[in-house]
C-alpha cells in the first residue's frame, strides 16, 4: 500500500464512499440504528467489566467462594464452547479469506504512513477535532472501523496522512520510562541470601506478601492489610537486597525506581511520572512498588527559593496522594527503603500511607556468623582461617563490610596465585575494610 | 578447613507454603545426618530460648521412648503445654511443631507399640496435632489420630474439645473430616475399588463410624461458631451432609451471619441442597423468632405450607400486619393461608376471610395500596403529574422550528400516551386522561388502536385505586367506540392488578365480555382478567377462560386466553391448563392450520411458559410433548417453557443449552441460505429463515431469564453478550 502513496488514498476514500452509497441502494430495508456508541466514555481505571471478570466476594476462603468461582469457570467454558462451535460451524470461505480480504481493505483505507496526532474532542459519532504536534488543529471525520470505545478525549490516534481522518486508536499510551521500570527477569537473590534478619523478612513478608496472596485472611481478622513498609537503617545492612529477595519471590508485578529518577528535568514531568507509575502498577495489579532512596524526593518540607526544589517537593505530594489519597489503590504495595528516616517528611511516612516501619540494624554476633558463612560457603577457605576469630571481634560491621572483607581477602589470595584463602588474607582485608570506612572520620580528634 | 556448608543455609521464617508442604522425603532421610552436624551447625545458629525449648522437646520425646512408664504421663502432659502454650505467626509453623517434625515417624511407630490406656489416648491427641504438619505425605493423619484418641477414652470420660489445642487445629480437622466424608462416600458406591486403591496407596483404613465424623464434625463447627468463623460451620456441615443440625447449633449471636451465608450459597448449589439449605435457614429463623425473614424465605420455597405457618405463628398483630404485606407484595395467593382440612370450594373461602381481623385481610388484599402508593409519593415530593413536556425535555433540543410538524402524528401520540401512563402511574392525577376536562380527553386526539391504548393508560394512571378508578373508566365502556370500549375494559383490568377487593368488580364487569362477538373487545377483556387476577391461582377463572384456549378459537383469542390464564396460575403447573394449551397447538399444528404461523402462537407459548415459571424440572414432560409438535413452533415452545421453568435459578448447565441453541442455528442459516440460493430465488428464502430465527431470539433472552436470579451469573452473561454478540470486528 505504502507503494502507490499518492494515487491510493483518495481512491480509497471513494471507494469507501461509492460502498457506502452502493450499500444503501439495496441494503435499505434492512438498515438498522447504529449500536449506540460510547465516545469518550471509557473507564479510566482498569480494563472495563466486559473483559474483566466480576469481584467475588467473600474474600474469605469458603464454599460460597469456591462456588462462585466455579460458576465464572462454567461461564467461561460455556464461552470457549460456543466460539468453538462457531468456528467449527462456520464456512471455510467466510472465515479466512474474508478476514483477510477485510483486513487488507482497511490497510488499503488507512493508508501508510500514519501520522500520530492527539484527539481533542470528539463532535459528534462520526467527527472529531484532532491535534498533531506540527500546529493547527483539524476537523476530521472518523471511520468507522476504528473501535469508538478507546476514544477520549487525549487519547493518541492514528490519522491518514493525506486527509487526517481517524483511523486507529493508538492503546497504549503508558509513559515509557514506567515501563523500563518493570522488572522483567526476577533478580536471583532470594531469601536463602539473607543472613540473620528473620524478624524484619516476617514483617515484609506479613505486609507486602501475605495481602497479595492471602487478602482473607486480614478480612476474617476485619483489619485492613498495611499498605506499605519503609526499610531503614545504616548502610550495607540489607534493605535493597531484602527488596530483591521479595521480588524473587513474588509473582506479583514488581516496579522499581530510585528516588532520583522521580526529578525531571521540566516542571511536572515528576509528579506525572508518579501519577503514571501508580497508574501502571494498578494496571497490573496485584503489584509491588519499590522505592529505593526515597530521600532523594522525600525530605521535610521547607521554604525554599529555589524552583528545583520546589518541583522536588511537589513530586513528593503526588507521591503523597498516591499513596494515600482520594483514590483508594487495589491491590498495591509499596515498598521504600531509605539510609535517612529521620530526614523524611512526617506525612510521608504516617500510618496509612505507610503502615510498617522496619528496621535493618547493624548485624549482631549470631547473624554476622550466618553472613560469614553466607559469603564463604563457595570460597576455598585455607585449614587455618577461623571465621569465630573475626565474627566476635567488636567492630562495626555491616553486612556489606563482611562481603566486603571475604571479596579482599579473595583478592588478595588472587593477587598471590594462591587457590586458598589463608588467615592472613582475611586480616589484611578486614582491616583494609576498616581502614576505608574510618577514612571519613577524624579518628582520634574528639577522644 | 572447609567443611561441607551448604545445608546452614537454612531460613528460619519459613515460607507459608512450606507449612502446607515442609520439605519431603529426601530432606527427611538426610535428617539424621544432617542433625549430627546441625548439633554444631544449625544449633548454634538458633537462639538461646530456641535451643533451650529444643532441648526440652527432645528431652521429652527420649523419655517416651524409654521403658520407664511412670514418666510418659508428666511427660506427654508437658509436651501438651509446651505445643498449646506457643504462640505461631501467619508466615511460619509453630518452633514446638517445627522441632518435632522430625520425630513423628519415631513417635508414630512408638505409639503402635504402646497398650491401650489413657495415656495412649493422650498421646493420640498430641500425634494428631504433629500430623498436621505431615498432611501431604500421609493425608487425613491428624482425623486419624483424632478418633483413636476419642475410641480410646472410657467411654465416661468427656471427649477433649479440640478446640483446645486452637483454630488452626481446628480448621485442619474440619478439611480432613470433609475430605474424609467424601472418601467414605465413594466407597458405599465401589466398595472393592476403593479397597484396592487404599491398599496400594497406603493410606490407613480410618476407625470410627460414619456417625463417630459426624460428631466431630459438630463439635468443631461449634468451636467455629463460636469463633467468628460461620461460613467454616456451615461448609463443614455441608460436607458431613448435615446442614439441618445447624438449627441445633446456633445461638442469637451467630444465627443472623449464618442464615445470612446460606442465603447467599444458595443461589450457586445444586438443587438438592438449596431446598434443604432454605428449609434449615427457615427452621433457624422461626426458632429465634425472626418472623418476616422465615416467611420470606418460605415464600422463596414456594411452598404453601411454610407460608401458612409462617403467617399464623406469631402473636404480636403488627408483626402480623408486616408478614400480610409481604404477603400480598409477593402476590401469595390468598387460598395459600386457609387450614387445609376444610372442605375445598369457595365457602370455606369466605370463612377463612371472616375469620382474620379486617385490617389483616385489608394488608392481605392491598386494599389501601392506592393510598399508601400517594401518601408516599407526596412525602417524597414527587405527587405532582409530570407532563408530557416534563419528560420530553423538548425545549432543550435543538430542533429546528420546521420539524415539529410531525409531533402530532398518531405514533408520536401514542408514545404520549405510553409515557404519560406510566410516569404518573398509581398517582391518578395525570393532566391527559384523569384530569383532563370532559370531553377534551387525550382519547380523542388518537385514533383507532391509539384510541384503546389512551384508554387503558387510564387504568395504569389509575393504578390499584378501586373505587375512583372504576367509576373513572366506567364512562368509557358506555362510549360507542369498540376500541374506546375494549381499551376501558383493559382498564378495568388494569387498576385492579393485585388488588382484591370484596365486589370482585373485574371479573363482574369482565366477565360478561368474554362470549363477545367483538374480537377487540373479547381480547380486552381476556387481558384485563389476566392482569387483574395475576398470580391470585383463582380456580373460578378456569371455567370462563379455558374454554377459550381451545382450538375452535381463532389463534388470536385462543393465545390471549392462554396468556391470560399463565398470567393468574403463574408457576402453579396447574392440572388441565397445560394440557388444553397442548392439544389445541397439536390440533393446530395436525390440522396444518397456517395460524400457528402467526404472531399470536408466541402468546400461547408464552401462557403456557408462564405455568411453569420456575418450576425447574417439572415442565420435563410438557417439552417432550413439545418436541411431537410438527411446526417450526415447537422449538419456539421448547425454548419458552424451558427459559421460564429455569427462570431466576442460574442454572448453568440451562444457559448452555440456550446457548446452544443459539449456537446451532447459525450452522443451519448458511446452508439454507445456500440450497435456496441454489434452487430458487430470493423471495421465498426470506420468511422461511425468519420463522426459524424466533427460537433463537427467544434463547437469547432465556439466558438473560435464567442469569437473572444471581449476581455473578448475570455479570458473567453481560460479559458474555458483549463477547460473543460483538457483531462488528473493529480495529483499533
Amino acid at each position: 500500500m505504502g507503494n502507490a502513496p499518492s494515487g491510493m488514498p483518495p481512491e480509497g476514500n471513494q471507494g469507501q464512499d461509492k460502498d457506502k452509497s452502493k450499500d444503501q441502494q439495496p441494503a435499505k430495508k434492512k438498515w438498522e440504528p447504529p449500536l449506540p456508541t460510547r465516545v469518550g466514555k471509557k473507564k479510566r481505571k482498569g480494563p472495563s467489566a466486559a473483559s474483566k471478570l466480576p469481584a467475588v466476594f467473600p474474600t474469605t476462603r469458603c464454599r460460597l467462594k469456591l462456588l462462585k468461582m466455579e460458576r465464572i469457570k462454567d461461564y467461561l467454558l460455556l464461552e470457549e464452547e460456543f466460539i468453538q462451535n462457531q468456528e467449527r460451524l462456520r464456512p471455510e470461505t467466510t472465515r479466512e479469506e474474508k478476514n483477510e480480504e477485510d483486513t487488507t481493505k482497511v490497510d488499503d483505507l488507512r493508508g501508510s504512513p500514519m501520522a500520530v496526532g492527539t484527539l481533542e474532542e470528539i463532535i459528534d459519532d462520526d467527527h472529531a477535532i484532532v491535534s498533531t504536534a506540527s500546529g493547527p488543529e483539524h476537523y476530521v471525520s472518523i471511520m468507522s472501523f476504528v473501535d469508538k470505545d478507546l476514544l477520549e478525549p487525549g487519547c493518541q490516534v492514528l490519522l491518514h496522512h493525506k486527509t487526517q481522518a481517524v483511523v486507529g486508536v493508538l492503546q497504549d499510551d503508558t509513559d515509557p520510562l514506567v515501563n523500563i521500570m518493570k522488572l522483567d527477569k526476577a533478580p536471583t537473590e532470594s531469601y536463602a541470601d539473607i543472613g540473620g534478619l528473620e524478624t524484619q523478612i516476617q514483617e515484609i513478608k506479613e505486609s507486602v506478601e501475605l495481602p497479595l496472596t492471602h487478602p482473607e485472611l486480614y478480612e476474617e481478622m476485619g483489619i485492613k492489610p498495611p499498605k506499605g513498609v519503609i526499610l531503614y537503617g545504616v548502610p550495607g545492612t540489607g534493605k535493597t537486597l531484602l527488596a530483591k529477595a521479595v521480588a524473587n519471590q513474588t509473582s506479583a508485578t514488581f516496579l522499581r525506581i530510585v528516588g532520583s529518577e522521580l526529578i525531571q528535568k521540566y516542571l511536572g514531568d515528576g509528579p506525572k511520572l508518579v501519577r503514571e507509575l501508580f497508574r501502571v502498577a494498578e494496571e497490573h495489579a496485584p503489584s509491588i512498588v519499590f522505592i529505593d532512596e526515597i530521600d532523594a524526593v522525600g525530605t521535610k518540607r521547607y521554604d525554599s527559593t529555589s524552583g528545583g526544589e520546589r518541583e522536588i517537593q511537589r513530586t513528593m505530594l503526588e507521591l503523597l496522594n498516591q499513596l494515600d489519597g482520594f483514590d483508594t489503590r487495589g491491590d498495591v504495595k509499596v515498598i521504600m527503603a531509605t539510609n535517612r528516616i529521620d530526614s523524611l517528611d512526617p506525612a510521608l511516612i504516617r500510618p496509612g500511607r505507610i503502615d510498617r516501619k522496619i528496621e535493618f540494624p547493624l548485624p549482631d554476633v549470631k547473624t554476622k556468623r550466618h553472613i560469614f558463612r553466607l559469603h564463604t560457603s563457595r570460597m576455598s577457605l585455607s585449614e587455618d582461617v577461623d571465621l569465630e576469630e573475626f565474627i566476635l571481634t567488636k567492630d562495626d560491621l555491616s553486612g556489606a563490610d563482611i562481603k566486603a572483607v571475604c571479596t579482599e581477602a579473595g583478592l588478595l589470595a588472587l593477587r598471590e596465585r594462591r587457590m586458598r584463602v589463608t588467615k592472613a588474607d582475611f586480616t589484611s582485608a578486614r582491616e583494609k575494610v576498616l581502614y576505608s570506612k574510618k577514612e571519613g572520620t577524624p579518628e582520634g580528634l574528639y577522644l | 578447613m572447609s567443611k561441607p556448608q551448604e545445608f546452614e543455609i537454612k531460613v528460619h521464617s519459613e515460607d507459608p507454603e512450606k507449612k502446607e508442604k515442609p520439605d519431603d522425603k529426601p530432606n527427611l532421610e538426610g535428617s539424621s545426618k544432617l542433625l549430627k552436624d546441625a548439633k554444631e551447625g544449625e544449633g548454634e545458629e538458633l537462639s538461646e530460648e530456641d535451643q533451650q525449648l529444643k532441648d526440652q522437646l527432645e528431652m521429652l520425646v527420649e523419655r517416651l521412648k524409654e521403658k520407664n512408664t511412670e514418666l510418659y504421663r508428666p511427660a506427654l502432659e508437658s509436651l501438651r503445654t509446651l505445643i498449646r502454650t506457643s504462640t505461631s505467626s501467619m508466615t511460619s509453623v509453630p518452633k514446638p511443631l517445627k522441632f518435632l517434625r522430625p520425630h513423628y515417624p519415631d513417635l508414630q511407630a512408638l505409639y503402635e507399640t504402646w497398650s491401650p490406656s489413657d495415656n495412649k489416648s493422650l498421646f493420640a491427641d498430641i500425634l494428631s496435632v504433629l500430623a498436621m504438619t505431615y498432611s501431604d505425605t500421609q493425608p487425613r493423619g491428624t482425623l486419624r489420630y483424632r478418633l483413636l484418641s476419642d475410641a480410646l477414652k472410657p467411654t465416661d470420660a468427656t471427649l477433649t474439645d479440640p478446640g483446645s489445642w486452637g483454630h488452626e487445629y481446628v480448621r485442619h480437622l474440619a478439611a480432613e473430616l470433609g475430605e474424609e466424608y467424601i472418601a467414605r462416600e465413594e466407597t458405599d458406591v465401589a466398595e472393592d475399588t476403593t479397597d484396592a486403591a487404599n491398599k496400594q496407596s497406603g493410606v490407613p483404613e480410618l476407625p470410627g463410624t460414619t456417625d463417630d465424623l459426624r460428631n466431630l464434625g459438630k463439635k468443631c463447627a461449634t468451636f467455629l461458631l463460636g469463633h467468628n468463623a460461620e461460613p467454616d460451620a456451615v461448609d463443614l456441615l455441608e460436607e458431613l451432609e448435615i446442614v439441618n443440625e445447624l438449627t441445633e447449633l446456633v445461638d442469637e449471636n451467630t444465627f443472623s451471619r449464618v442464615c445470612q451465608y446460606m442465603l447467599r450459597c444458595v443461589n450457586l448449589l445444586p438443587p438438592p441442597d438449596d431446598i434443604s439449605f432454605l428449609k434449615t435457614v427457615h427452621k433457624i429463623y422461626v426458632k429465634h423468632d425472626k418472623f418476616p425473614e422465615a416467611l420470606s424465605v418460605a415464600i422463596r420455597l414456594n411452598d404453601p405450607d411454610l407460608v401458612r405457618e409462617g403467617f399464623s405463628a406469631p402473636g404480636n398483630p403488627l408483626m402480623k400486619r408486616q408478614l400480610a404485606f409481604m404477603l400480598a407484595r409477593a402476590g401469595v395467593p390468598f387460598e395459600w393461608l386457609q387450614p387445609p382440612s376444610e372442605n375445598e370450594g369457595e365457602e370455606a373461602d369466605a370463612d377463612f376471610s371472616e375469620e382474620l381481623p379486617e385490617d389483616l385481610v385489608e394488608c392481605l388484599s392491598n386494599t389501601n395500596l392506592s393510598t399508601h402508593f400517594r401518601a408516599f409519593g407526596k412525602e417524597v415530593g414527587v405527587a405532582d403529574p409530570k407532563s408530557l413536556e416534563d419528560v420530553y425535555k423538548s425545549h432543550l433540543e435543538n430542533t429546528r422550528p420546521g420539524t415539529t410538524a410531525n409531533i402530532d402524528s398518531a405514533r408520536g401520540n401514542l408514545a404520549g400516551t405510553f409515557v404519560n401512563a406510566f410516569v404518573n402511574a398509581g398517582f391518578g392525577n395525570d393532566k391527559l386522561m384523569v384530569e383532563a376536562e370532559e370531553g377534551n380527553s387525550w382519547i380523542y386526539k388518537n385514533k383507532d388502536h391509539g384510541m384503546l391504548s389512551a384508554a387503558a393508560s387510564l387504568g395504569l394512571s389509575l393504578l390499584w385505586d378501586t373505587d375512583i378508578g372504576l367509576s373513572h373508566v366506567d364512562k368509557y365502556t358506555y362510549s360507542a367506540e369498540e376500541t374506546i370500549k375494549a381499551g376501558a375494559l383493559l382498564a378495568t383490568g388494569i387498576l385492579n392488578c393485585g388488588v382484591r377487593t370484596e365486589a370482585d368488580a373485574a371479573l363482574a364487569l369482565l366477565g360478561e365480555y368474554l362470549e363477545n362477538k367483538s374480537v377487540p373487545l373479547k381480547t380486552s377483556a381476556i387481558i384485563g382478567l389476566g392482569l387483574a387476577y395475576a398470580g391470585s391461582h383463582r380456580e373460578d377463572l378456569v371455567q370462563y377462560l379455558l374454554p377459550l384456549v381451545e382450538s375452535s378459537n381463532t389463534m388470536e383469542v385462543a393465545s390471549l386466553a392462554a396468556l391470560a390464564l399463565g398470567f393468574i396460575f403463574v408457576g402453579s403447573e396447574h392440572r388441565e391448563i397445560p394440557g388444553t394449551i397442548l392439544e389445541t397447538l397439536m390440533e393446530k399444528a395436525d390440522a396444518g392450520d397456517k395460524s400457528l404461523d402467526e404472531k399470536w402462537a408466541r402468546y400461547l407459548v408464552l401462557g403456557l411458559g408462564l405455568l411453569y415459571l420456575g418450576l425447574q424440572d417439572a415442565s420435563d414432560a410438557t417439552i417432550e410433548t413439545l418436541k411431537a409438535i410438527d411446526h417450526p413452533i415447537s422449538k419456539t415452545a421448547q425454548v419458552i417453557v424451558e427459559a421460564c421453568s429455569f427462570a431466576g435459578t442460574g442454572n448453568v448447565l440451562r444457559v448452555q443449552t440456550m446457548l446452544h441453541y443459539c449456537d446451532e442455528h447459525i450452522n443451519s442459516l448458511p446452508k439454507e441460505e445456500s440450497k435456496d440460493e441454489k434452487k430458487e430465488g430470493d423471495k421465498k428464502e426470506e420468511p422461511a429463515e425468519k420463522k426459524d430465527d424466533t427460537f433463537q431470539a427467544f434463547a437469547v433472552l432465556g439466558i438473560a431469564l435464567i442469569a437473572m436470579g444471581e449476581d455473578i451469573g448475570s455479570e458473567m452473561a453481560l460479559r458474555q453478550f458483549n463477547h460473543l454478540a460483538r457483531p462488528i470486528r473493529l480495529y483499533g
